[in-house]
């Protein structure tokens, strides 16, 4: 019997490992597809773009808004901290601006309602880690956040539901503004 | 005995990776929060989510916000559970505006992306709908008055209804949410 209870076992730890593999490995997969995509249309890291307003032709993420503005950078803090501003709608309008680490986590959302003024300044650094001191002072920003992960995206939606507003919605949501340092 | 192990174990790999991939890729849903036709995932954007339902957030809802943020309610059934289908007509029944700052209605082809149809007809927002509370939002291959959506070329399309800001009762549990009902019209010219 025990012929038999060995390989079935051996399956059984394969099935699980594979199950449990594939799974681990699929998310940060389709992020790194996903920043290909963004790299392929023009994209930077550490630098903003500013997509065109969604219609039926995009496909470069699934499920795009075609309410909403894109604005996005890759980032990559290994070499040192970033920037982000992020305009609030001079509309009063909704805004937002996430990050998404390379495993999809969405590990930070700011909005418009918490911008005091036109815009708001984030630095967005990478995690030091749990064994550093985490020292997130001194720096020339609103708030400062720490990447879980160095490389990521970062997402500016901005609504546009008014097509008669495109113009003013377009040159408003382009002070969206990602650089290094 | 270690020869037919190791093959075994190979066979269990390869299996395990193939079931997860069909898990992901595959036309399951399971897990979540329905409230009617709607289905949402507490774990949309959260780091805490498991392995299986991180997968298909990222296949399917790449780049979608915590629920803290935005909530996002999708359907590929009506509210019989009959599977949408570009051949019927729909009525989405509002009968009061989701509780949230912001909401938008949008029509999936079911590859996730906007159908492509040249129509232009693929959402309605709470811009659109103003100051109404009840109202129905007509989805049909041919223009209908009033609010319309269409599922040309979507095959066995999906709704989804994204709530931006949404209230507080909303975020601690999505099911308490009052969400349009989904009613077939008719199939082909059959009600």
């Amino acid at each position: 019997m025990i012929r038999w209870l060995i390989p079935a076992a051996a399956g059984l730890i394969g099935l699980i490992l594979g199950f449990q593999l594939m799974l681990g490995a699929l998310p940060g997969f389709i992020m790194s597809k996903a920043m290909e995509r963004f790299e392929s249309l023009g994209g930077i890291a550490n630098e903003e773009g500013h997509a065109p307003p969604i219609d039926e032709t995009a496909r470069s993420v699934v499920r795009p808004s075609p309410d909403i503005l894109y604005s996005g950078c890759l980032f990559d803090v290994s070499n040192g901290p970033m920037t982000v501003t992020a305009p609030a709608p001079s509309d009063g309008g909704y805004a937002s601006v996430s990050f998404f680490d390379s495993r999809t986590n969405n590990f930070a959302v700011i909005n418009d309602r918490a911008v005091e003024g036109g815009s708001v300044r984030i630095i967005l650094r990478a995690n030091p880690g749990f064994d550093s001191h985490d020292d997130s002072t001194g720096y020339d920003a609103d708030t400062v956040i720490m990447a879980p992960t160095d490389t990521g995206l970062i997402l500016y939606r901005r609504i546009w539901a008014d097509p008669g507003a495109f113009e003013e919605t377009d040159t408003d949501r382009r002070r969206f503004d990602c650089s290094l340092g | 005995m270690i020869l037919r192990s190791l093959f075994a174990a190979l066979l269990g790999l390869l299996i395990g990776a193939a079931a997860a991939l069909f898990l992901v890729f595959g036309p399951v849903e399971f897990g979540g929060v329905k409230v009617g036709p709607w289905r949402t995932n507490m774990h949309i954007g959260s780091p805490d989510a498991p392995g299986i339902v991180r997968s298909i957030i990222a296949r399917r809802g790449l780049l979608a916000m915590s629920r803290e943020e935005t909530v996002y309610f999708s359907a590929d059934a009506d509210s019989e559970g009959r599977a949408l289908d570009e051949a019927c007509d729909y009525r989405v029944v509002f009968t009061t505006q989701p509780d949230a700052r912001w909401w938008s209605l949008t029509l999936y082809a079911e590859d996730d992306f906007l159908p492509v149809n040249g129509l232009e007809a693929h959402s309605v927002s709470a811009q659109d709908a103003g100051d109404q509370q009840s109202f129905i939002v007509t989805v049909s291959r041919q223009r209908a008055e009033g609010f319309w959506v269409s599922p040309e070329n979507g095959g066995a399309f999906n709704l989804t209804l994204r709530l931006y800001n949404p209230s507080e009762a909303i975020v601690a549990d999505p099911g308490v949410a009052v969400l349009p009902t989904v009613e077939r019209v008719r199939c082909g010219g059959a009600s």
